[in-house]
């Protein structure tokens, strides 16, 4: 990605802005044009939930160096409240306290940032939910 | 078996180099060297088209259309040179164009293989490359790692199936034993299970001998027809089938997360292509990249049932000696994965055994073998079926 890029996708990211079929009603994150369920064209935009379960993660230890002040990283596959299945990116949690089945919500956060133009790229990661 | 007017394609010569740390050489000098091997080894040094695959060098030496330069080092004019890249598959997929190339009749002497240069990048640079196949938004945006993928298949796995973890793991021990007599292996040593299984974690629960080390290679096979073969005296091993496939490039949205779905449909139309089934096949290579894509690749190739190969592994009966031998010189983790060229050796190698020029290494009786390669976490997977006259 490049700064151009990263302004390109600022929205989707911040707010975690997707696609769902009309026809079957499938969920995508990040937006694609074709549903794979059903075959459908027929997308809209949508906001996903900003709240869900870990269903599977591992912890990510050989990594890029734009994101070496985040190492080590858990990266899981998360399953949100309305079903959809993502992949994000965990923050504020104890790495040896993840567990399957841990209720997770959405925050932004500062991802990473450009030393000549000083742009900064922010994006959502999911923290652990604290009490119900 | 693919006919043609044109006659069967063959592989009828390799040149590799040792996977080694070449800090003195650059991309195209390396796939020089193993270009004069197949040279020295075949006597041809003319070809009508060259294919040469490769994953990262716009990437590292920011060097593009490699084969174009890698034409004028060998001095070809009047040559179809083109750059393949599809991930740590490029190199199979490279030998690919050039099978169907002779098979339209438009080339009939073609080289193909491929090449890579991992060790220009620092280490965190490299992690980004290899991840490079994946979605970028994914790679840029969360921090997925060509790592994350597998070490996922891998919990779901042994959450399914039950199986230990020790037994998948096994993979890595028994290519190391392979690797240990190849003198083009990078880790040309045995290990024990216990220290595989103790080493340090990279993607958990995948450990750093679960994974396969990125080096330097590069390796290149000469395609023909049978008949061109002949003329020129060569021994040739015939391309009996061959299939490729794409998978769901998102992990979390395939249907059957612990199954290749591509590996499964590429060897299902290589057995067509062939006649033959599993039961017919020799020896096996396939695309250990980490030890858990090793089993499920040979799950997904129809060799076992699901949740079965990893025991069928500890068991023996894929080791040198046994009734079913794979990686029969040590595979990704052993011999070592040179991304872009990865995918070449893995031909070279089924083409050594079946002409009977593997030396310590050697499959009794080697006919058939299957080559297996793939891009990432089988976001495409292609395999060969390759035998004997
Ligand atoms: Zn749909």
């Amino acid at each position: 990605m490049t700064e151009i890029s990263d302004w390109r996708y600022r929205i989707e990211r911040y707010r975690l802005i997707g696609v769902r079929c009309r026809r079957c009603g499938s969920v995508y994150y990040p937006k694609r044009s074709k549903c794979i369920k059903c075959g459908s064209s027929d997308l809209e935009e949508v906001e996903l939930p900003k709240r869900g379960r870990v269903v599977e993660y591992t912890i990510v230890r050989l990594l890029p160096d734009r994101y070496n002040r985040f190492h080590p990283y858990a990266v899981a596959l998360i399953e949100l409240d309305d079903g959809t299945r993502i992949y994000g990116q965990l923050t504020d949690v104890d790495l040896d306290k993840i567990h399957e089945g841990m209720e997770v919500e959405a925050t932004l956060r500062k991802l990473y940032e450009y030393g000549e133009s000083g742009q900064i790229v922010y994006g959502i990661k999911f923290r652990p939910v604290l009490s119900r | 078996m693919e006919v043609s007017l044109l006659g069967i394609p063959v592989i009828a010569g390799y040149g590799v180099i040792p996977i080694r740390e070449y800090w003195d050489k650059d991309v195209v000098s390396l796939a020089i060297n193993a270009v004069q091997n197949l040279v020295k080894s075949t006597g041809l040094k003319d070809f009508d088209a060259i294919y040469v695959g490769n994953m990262l060098s716009k990437y590292y030496e920011e060097q593009a259309s490699i084969s174009v330069h890698l034409a004028d080092e060998l001095g070809l004019e009047d040559v179809y040179a083109l750059d393949v890249e599809c991930g740590d598959a490029s190199g199979a997929y490279a030998v690919l164009e050039a099978i169907k190339d002779v098979l339209s009749g438009e080339s009939k002497i073609v080289l193909a293989g491929g090449v890579e240069k991992s060790t220009d990048e620092l280490p965190h640079r490299l992690y980004r490359g290899i991840s490079l196949s994946e979605d970028i938004f994914l790679v840029d945006y969360i921090g997925l790692t060509n790592l994350v993928n597998h070490a996922i298949a891998l919990k779901m796995y042994i959450r399914r199936y039950n199986v230990d973890k020790a037994d998948i793991t096994y993979l890595s021990v028994l290519d190391h034993e392979n690797a240990s007599k190849a003198r083009h292996a990078y880790f040309r040593f045995p290990i024990k299970l216990d220290t595989a299984l103790n080493s340090p974690p990279v993607a958990d629960p995948l450990t750093l001998f679960d994974i396969s080390p990125n080096i330097d290679g590069a390796a290149f096979l000469l395609i023909t027809t049978d008949d061109i073969a002949k003329e020129y005296n060569l021994n040739y091993v015939k391309v009996l089938g061959y299939g490729y496939s794409v998978n769901r490039t998102r992990f979390y949205e395939r249907f059957d997360p612990t199954t290749l779905t591509a590996a499964k449909r590429a060897s299902q139309q290589a057995f067509k292509r062939a006649g033959i089934n599993t039961s017919e096949l020799d020896f096996i290579e396939i695309h250990d990249s980490t030890t858990i894509a090793g089993v499920l690749a040979l799950e997904s190739i129809g060799v076992h049932g699901s949740g079965t190969a990893a025991k069928y592994i500890r068991s023996g009966v894929h080791r040198l000696d046994g009734e079913l031998p794979i990686n029969t010189f040590g595979g990704l983790k052993a011999r070592g994965n040179p991304l872009g060229a990865t995918g070449a050796y893995a031909i070279a190698e089924g083409v050594m055994q079946i002409l009977g020029e593997a030396g310590g290494n050697q499959v009794k009786d080697a006919k058939i073998g299957l080559i297996h390669s793939m891009n990432g976490f089988d976001l495409s997977s292609i395999v060969f079926i390759l035998g004997g006259d």
